[in-house]
């Protein structure tokens, strides 16, 4: 299969979106999208409302498009829930609603991926081995963490990105979305969360991550995708592109 | 300037690797829901114990710790079994007022069974059970898949179920005639009635189920984060029909059980008014409204403690109208003791403020 963009590639994509289009009333939050992530981290740029969340949501399952498809190694999926999305092995992180208050670390990292044991047909739950492995999993994360017997309600808003991102490391996601990760946190949580980020991008997963942040987005990103008014206007490498360039496809005058 | 620093320390910004940082991790846990649970479960036992031995002394007689704690679990069984599928739901984070009169109707379907076939009994218990069973799902279709506000859905069905008893029993009394049930409703083997029996059997599945079972575990998820639930790949809307379901059936049980104990169908007397006092019992044992926490064990031992007191109150001749007033300001006190731990910390803090504001001579407020 080839690009859709008109260069072809020779390795299929991994995630890939065919002619997307999603409207809202009569807000076209995204206009006939067509993209393709590979392993490592892309980031995606664009005003508010450019449609870059959107996007996300339909990798994620929350949206269904109105046309167009999702392909996961060249292959079209459904994606009509966060449960299907999921089991393609999409990872997504939301801002504030993807962990239970009310349970601890470790039961969070596990939620709805439970370690159980079989006895005479029922499935029981096995809290000390999903404890020990949390605990493994939060060694690997940069922000120091109380026990994850500990409960979500205790814990800063990096720390929360940080179990988020732990549990998508933990099941070796294929794709992981990022919306904003870094929008709510102070400057050491931020550079510890695209600590994460990075690492994960390094080990060859494919990490999509959204961002306001230009700048950050410029050293940290491995590819660029900018969005504009539900389109994607340019895919710039971030190696040779500067600042002043993707504020101009953002902003600036359409040529 | 130090308690300044001292309360940034305490803010929560622990992202620094320090040593103190596994002092703070147990003072937590401390905290935590879990020995919350346990600590709500030790105060019910205390007032338990404190509740028996103020009435024991008060009746000035053996009498009350002899037969009446048989009496206070009698009288509280069934109560108790209905108060089990109302904390399962409540866990879930939705109610269930429909319970009681879900009760009444399978009693009613029980007794018109037993009339109609020829005192079938295994063939009425069946249906009453399939009855309860079956109302608890149109509680949860309505919940889950309607998006029925739970309040809303189960005020409507606890109408239509007690309507339904009424029709089906023509508003009459049906009388049940079963040596068995009469047997199961008022006997009792080495002093211990078979109604206690059956809330043994009934909360020990349940406290299982909901400690050790993996649906046990997401129905705690369900109701602690339903949307982080769902984005996790949980099946949301299952979990919520099976928790109504789980209820109606503990309801149908309930039902089997008055009508043992009665001898008769029940759509009103004894049934109606349930499901306020198992909410009571299960408020009482530490289950909040928002979902996620509390305790099948908390619910039950709310439920003694709601019997001791109805008892001993009966005991010592307190007209039994005060019996309401007392349950009620025992939830209130109950639901105050549980919060003021969380508020008491922002209390003392605040005042503390004040009076270095004050010393320091600091504005109270920006004035224009
Ligand atoms: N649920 C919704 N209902 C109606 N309109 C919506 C909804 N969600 C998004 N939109 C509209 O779709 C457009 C794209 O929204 P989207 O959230 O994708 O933007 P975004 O690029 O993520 O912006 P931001 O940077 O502000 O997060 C906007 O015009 C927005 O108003
Ligand atoms: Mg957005």
């Amino acid at each position: 299969m080839s690009g859709f963009a008109g260069e072809p590639s020779v390795v299929v994509a991994r995630l890939a979106a065919a002619h997307l289009s999603k409207r809202y009333g009569h807000v076209a939050a995204l206009n006939d999208v067509s993209v393709e992530f590979r392993p490592g981290l892309t980031g995606i740029i664009g005003d508010n409302g450019a449609g870059k969340s959107t996007l996300l949501k339909i990798f994620s399952g929350v949206e269904v498009p109105d046309e167009g498809a999702v392909l996961i190694d060249g292959e079209p999926v459904l994606l009509d829930s966060a449960r299907a999305s999921r089991r393609v092995g999409i990872e997504s992180l939301y801002q504030d609603l993807a962990l239970v208050e009310t349970m601890s670390i470790a039961h969070n990292i596990f939620l709805g991926r439970e370690i159980t044991h079989r006895i005479a047909g029922l499935r029981l739950i096995d809290r000390r081995k999903m404890r020990q492995v949390a605990d493994e999993a939060l060694t690997k994360v940069r922000i120091a963490m109380p026990s994850s017997r500990t409960g979500v309600r205790q814990l800063s808003g990096g720390q929360r990105q940080a179990v988020a991102l732990a549990r998508a490391m933990r099941f070796g996601a294929r794709v992981v979305l990022l919306d904003e990760p870094t929008a709510a946190l102070g400057p050491r949580e931020t550079a510890a969360v695209l600590g994460i980020v990075r690492d994960m991008a390094d080990r060859g997963e494919t990490v999509v991550m959204v961002g306001h942040n230009l700048p950050q987005m410029l050293e940290l990103a491995d590819n660029l995708l900018v969005m504009r008014a539900g389109r994607v206007v340019a895919t710039p490498d971030p190696r040779t592109t500067t600042l002043r360039d993707l504020t101009e496809f953002m902003v600036g005058s359409l040529d | 300037m130090s308690t300044l620093a001292e309360a940034g320390k305490h803010n929560g910004d622990i992202v620094a690797p320090d040593p103190q940082a596994s002092a703070l991790d147990s003072r937590r846990r401390l905290t935590g829901t879990l020995s919350r649970d346990v600590l709500i479960d030790i105060a019910l036992v205390v007032a338990l114990g404190l509740l028996m031995a103020i009435f024991g002394v008060a009746s000035s007689g053996k009498e009350f710790l002899g037969t009446n704690i048989v009496a206070i679990f009698d009288s509280g069984a069934i109560l108790g079994v209905v108060a089990v599928g109302e904390v399962i739901v409540m866990i879930a984070g939705a109610l269930d007022i429909s319970v009681g009169s879900n009760a009444g109707l399978v009693t009613a379907a029980v007794a018109e069974v037993m009339l109609h076939q020829r005192n079938d009994l295994p063939l009425a218990i069946v249906v009453g059970l399939l009855v309860g069973a079956l109302a608890g799902a149109i509680n949860g279709l309505a919940v889950a898949y309607l998006r029925v506000n739970a309040v809303i859905a189960t005020l409507a069905t606890y109408s239509a179920f007690l309507g339904a008893a009424l029709l089906v029993t023509n508003g009459n009394q049906v009388g049940v005639v079963s040596s068995f049930l009469a047997t199961l409703g008022t006997g009792s083997a080495a002093s211990v009635p078979y109604l206690v029996f059956i809330l043994v059997v009934v909360v020990a599945i349940a406290m299982f189920a909901m400690r050790s079972t993996l649906a046990g575990h997401r129905v705690y998820a369900v109701g602690g984060g339903p949307t982080a639930s769902r984005l996790a790949g949980i099946r949301v809307q299952r979990y919520l029909l099976g928790v109504f379901v789980v209820s109606g059936l503990c309801a149908a049980v309930a039902g089997v059980m008055l009508v043992g104990q009665t001898g008769t169908a029940q759509p009103t007397e004894g049934s109606v008014g349930l499901e306020l006092t198992a909410i009571t019992a299960v408020l009482l044992g530490g289950t909040g409204l928002t979902g996620g926490t509390g305790t099948v064990l908390g619910a039950v031992l709310g439920v003694l403690v709601l019997s001791t007191l109805d008892n001993g109150l009966l005991l010592i001749g307190v007209p039994s109208f005060w019996q309401e007033v007392a349950t009620g300001g025992l939830l209130l006190v109950a639901v105050l003791l549980q919060d003021v731990g969380g508020h008491r910390a922002r209390w003392r803090a605040v005042r503390a403020a004040r009076r270095r504001a004050a010393r320091s001579g600091a504005a109270m407020a920006v004035r224009p």
